[in-house]
This record gives C-alpha cells, sequence and structure tokens, in this order.
C-alpha cells in the first residue's frame, strides 16, 4: 500500500537516536512504520495474527540491536527485510506455501457499481487488469516492482530487503516495465477497437 | 538542483529505454505508483498503540538493559551449557550457502571483510564459524573477491579440484562444475594470487596484476601465466558481456544464466563453434542471439522459456 511518504532524513534521525537508546525515537518509528509493515507481512502471510507477531518480533529485534544500527543505512530497508524473512519463515513452517500470484488480487468477481460514473467503471476495470499483470510478473521482477511502486521503497533499499545489487534492482525494473509496457500497449489497441 | 532519491531512482530506470519511449514508461511508472493497492485490512490507532505496548514489554525483559540477573551456579547450568555447546559446534559444522537466482547477481561480506559478488547462478559455501577455523571458501561458478589481508590466514577459494591462494588481493575466478572440462579460470585485479591442484600445492602458478591462467583436471599444472586486458577479468560485473574465442554452449549458458531463459542448440556440432563478442550492457538477448546468428549463419525461434538455436 501507499504510505505517507516518509522523508528519508526523517527515518535517519530517527536511526540515530535509536542507535542512541532514546525510546522517543523508537516509538516514533514504530508508529510510521508499523502500518504499513503490517499489510505487508499481511500479504505474505495472509493471517491477521501472524502478520502482527512478524512485524512486532522485527521491531524487538531491532531494539536489541540497535547500537549496530547504522544511521546511513535504511532502517527502513532492514525492517522491511527483516518483516520479509520471518513472514516468509512462518509460511515455510506451517507448511503451507500460499500461492503469491493469489495475493493482492482484489476480487475480480465483484459487480461493478451501477451508480458508478462509466468513466469511473472503465477506470476500475483497467485498474484490476493492471493488478492481474503485475502477478504474471516473474517473482523476482514482480518482488522489486511492488517494493518500488507500492511500497514506496528507493532501489537501495529493496536491494537490501531482495539482497540484490542496485544494478539487479534497477534490471528487474527494467524488465517490468518493458513487459508492462507491451501489454498496455495492446490492452489500449483493443478497447479502442472495441470502443468505436 | 540536488535531485531526490526517488527522482534519481526514477531517472535510473527511465534512462534504460530509448529516448522515444520514455514518456510513455513515465507514464507507467508514475500510474502504478498511484495504482497502489488500498489496505486489504486497516489496523486502527488502538490495535498499533496496543502492539507497541506489547514491544515494550519484550524489550523490558529481554534483560538488555544491563540489570538482569545471574542464575545460580549449580551443576544443572553446566549439563546444560555443555549440552549447548554441542548443539552449537554441531550447528557450526554444517556449512553455509550463498546461491544466487539466475537473472540476477549478488555483493556479500563475510565476516573478515572480505567483499565477494557472485555472478548469476552461481554458489558460495564457507563454514558457519568462517573465519575463525581458516579462511576456506567453495565457489561453483563465477566471483570477483576482494580480500581482507590478513598475512596470518591465507584465504582460499577452493572450485573444482583446483585452490586459490591469497592472503590478501583482488581477483575473479571463474569455475563452473557443470562444465565438462571443470576448468577453473583465474585472473588478478591487484595483487598475486597462487593457482595449483588441490592435490599438488607444488605444482601451483604465481599470478600478479593483469595476469590470467588456468587449470583442469586433465591438465598436469596450470597454464604459462599471460596477460589480459582488464575488462576480460570480471567485465560481468559492470554487466558487460565479453568472451574471447569461446565456444558457442558456453556462451549460450552464460547467457542462459544472465538472463534466466533457456537455449536449446539443434545440434552438437553448432555447440562446438567458437566466437569472440562483446557487449557493454545488454539489455535483451534477442539482440545477442540476432548477432551470434548472423555471424554463424544460425537460425533462432521462440519457444516457451526461452529461445531454439538452429542450421
Amino acid at each position: 500500500m501507499l504510505t505517507k511518504e516518509i522523508p528519508e532524513d526523517q527515518i535517519r534521525k530517527w536511526a540515530e537516536g535509536l542507535a542512541a537508546s532514546d525510546r522517543k525515537a523508537f516509538d516514533a518509528l514504530f508508529r510510521a512504520l508499523y502500518p504499513p509493515l503490517f499489510q505487508y507481512a499481511l500479504k505474505i502471510t495472509r493471517d491477521r495474527d501472524a502478520a502482527g507477531d512478524v512485524v512486532q518480533d522485527a521491531f524487538v529485534l531491532l531494539w536489541k540491536k540497535r547500537r549496530e544500527v547504522d544511521p546511513d543505512r535504511s532502517v527502513r530497508a532492514y525492517l522491511y527485510r527483516s518483516v520479509r524473512n520471518r513472514a516468509l519463515n512462518y509460511l515455510r513452517d506451517r507448511k503451507e506455501v500460499a500461492d503469491p500470484i493469489d495475493d493482492l488480487l482484489v476480487d475480480e468477481s465483484q459487480p461493478a457499481d451501477s451508480f458508478m460514473e462509466e468513466e469511473q467503471q472503465e477506470q476500475e476495470q483497467f485498474r484490476q487488469r493492471f493488478y492481474q499483470w503485475i502477478n504474471r510478473l516473474p517473482e523476482r521482477q514482480r518482488e522489486a516492482f511492488e517494493l518500488s511502486r507500492f511500497e514506496g521503497l528507493h532501489h537501495h533499499e529493496i536491494a537490501k530487503v531482495m539482497n540484490v545489487s542496485h544494478k539487479t534492482v534497477n534490471n528487474h525494473l527494467t524488465a517490468a516495465l518493458s513487459q508492462l509496457r507491451e501489454w498496455y500497449d495492446t490492452y489500449q489497441q483493443e478497447s479502442r477497437i472495441s470502443g468505436s | 538542483m540536488k535531485r531526490t532519491s526517488e527522482q534519481n531512482d526514477t531517472y535510473d530506470v527511465l534512462n534504460n529505454f530509448a529516448e522515444e519511449d520514455r514518456p510513455r514508461m513515465k507514464e507507467l511508472w508514475e500510474l502504478s505508483h498511484r495504482y497502489a493497492p488500498e489496505p486489504e485490512e486497516v489496523i486502527s490507532e488502538d490495535e498499533m498503540e496496543s502492539a507497541l505496548q506489547k514491544v515494550h514489554q519484550r524489550m523490558e525483559s529481554s534483560g538488555e538493559n544491563g540489570t538482569s540477573i545471574l542464575p545460580l551456579w549449580s551443576k544443572w547450568v553446566a549439563a546444560a551449557a555443555a549440552a549447548l555447546l554441542l548443539i552449537v559446534s554441531g550447528y557450526l559444522i554444517i556449512p553455509q550457502t550463498v546461491s544466487v537466482p539466475y537473472g540476477e547477481m549478488a555483493t556479500l561480506e563475510l565476516r573478515d571483510g572480505t567483499r565477494v559478488e557472485l555472478n548469476s547462478g552461481s554458489e558460495l559455501t564457507f563454514s558457519r564459524a568462517f573465519p575463525y577455523f581458516g579462511r576456506d571458501v567453495s565457489l561453483d561458478g563465477e566471483a570477483f573477491f576482494r580480500v581482507e589481508r590478513d598475512d596470518k590466514t591465507e584465504f582460499k577459494v577452493i572450485a573444482n579440484d583446483a585452490v586459490v591462494e591469497v592472503t590478501g588481493t583482488d581477483f575473479n575466478v571463474r569455475s563452473w562444475s557443470e562444465e565438462p572440462d571443470r576448468q577453473t579460470e583465474v585472473s588478478v585485479a591487484s595483487g598475486s594470487v597462487r593457482l595449483y591442484p588441490s592435490q599438488q600445492r607444488a605444482d601451483g602458478v604465481q599470478l600478479t596484476s593483469g595476469m590470467w591462467s588456468r587449470w583442469s583436471p586433465e591438465m598436469e599444472r596450470p597454464a604459462e601465466p599471460k596477460e589480459i586486458a582488464e575488462e576480460y577479468i570480471s567485465g560481468w560485473r559492470e554487466n558487460r558481456f565479453i568472451f574471447d574465442n569461446k565456444p558457442l554452449w558456453k556462451i549460450f549458458r552464460e547467457i542462459e544464466r544472465r538472463f534466466d531463459i533457456r537455449i536449446q542448440i539443434e545440434e552438437e556440432e553448432i555447440a562446438r563453434q567458437s566466437l569472440t563478442t562483446y557487449y557493454n550492457d545488454p539489455q535483451d538477448v534477442r539482440t545477442i542471439l540476432e548477432d551470434i546468428s548472423r555471424i554463424k549463419g544460425l537460425r533462432y525461434s521462440e519457444t516457451a522459456n526461452g529461445y531454439r538455436v538452429y542450421r
């Protein structure tokens, strides 16, 4: 989900506070990042309780390791990575590998609201289509793309979360974008034909 | 004006496209940001505060505030400690492996400060106790090492029965277990390294900056070191694609790993032909295949997961 944009220097200030054992900084960081991290964990675990636990664990560990926090490296990326790995472990331990393809997919069968303006309907239709495209992308491309576009992470942060180089992130995003463009072009051509 | 890192990121991505495509890509890029899905389940302020409470409690009980009470010493504690030691040492014996998926590259820093860049599809294995009982790592694939200097403990890369031994230097090792010749190629960017068959240290060669050598199990000793241009040493790290007189099957394997696709070669004879080729930052496989096919008089067609190359 799209979080309220949190300026990088704000996160950095909190990280500095954290390294100095400042509880106020910790709480502020928690309040700012708990909601998006919770949604992110929920998307992976599909379980509210598990998502809450996973995110809380990540923050407890962050506090334990606060003296090692380097404000020059994004604490946000560290938390996303920690939440991601814990959530995936949770899935693995439950031996129930949820198919990530189903995630995020908003119910397609939902009937279009008849009171919706036609234009709005069209837009809603496109939006659904767009999510389907995202889900069709290769796994790693999709993850990089969602972290960038949906979670609003910077490339250096995505590199850390996915444990790959900055260049790889760039490659994934470029590949994702050109694939999306292909589908987008086809879609627009089709709707032009059917619309005329 | 200084760009924010968000703007930099956008610029980096859009820059990969041809000028005329950029507006369209920018449109999609921005559109997808606006289309971030709404939260499926909203958490209330109360829920968040209660989560914070729980975290606070666990922060107190973790004994991190310096006032944890020492347990009374007893033989039970000693027994438990011994059992724990056993478990921990058992755990330490299990090696740790880092593998890089096809289509990606990875950088890792080992505990001694050594940096390792791994090419697509490569695997690095080392002890969990690294570097306390020696600095040995095993490699299957290709990696560039920037070894932290330590004159007391040599750093060793073990690959396909070959050993590369150094104290502190920058060098590239390429050694795939899947390739039939099981060849290990070493090139040095700075400092010096020793390459030798794992059975015969005395049969090794010493390589210095700008030198290259190779060894495979059917050779008695490594090839006489020769000079090599710097870009050949590890062009892959900059996403370059450089092959100097290499058989097509090796080139195609590298393409498969780099782009995470499969290439079927129809005839054995095609696979054995060799080629010299250079790409600065190839973005798509098609261009490369197109060129290779033209030069070698081959044809190619798309398959479900890649390409088929034939005559």
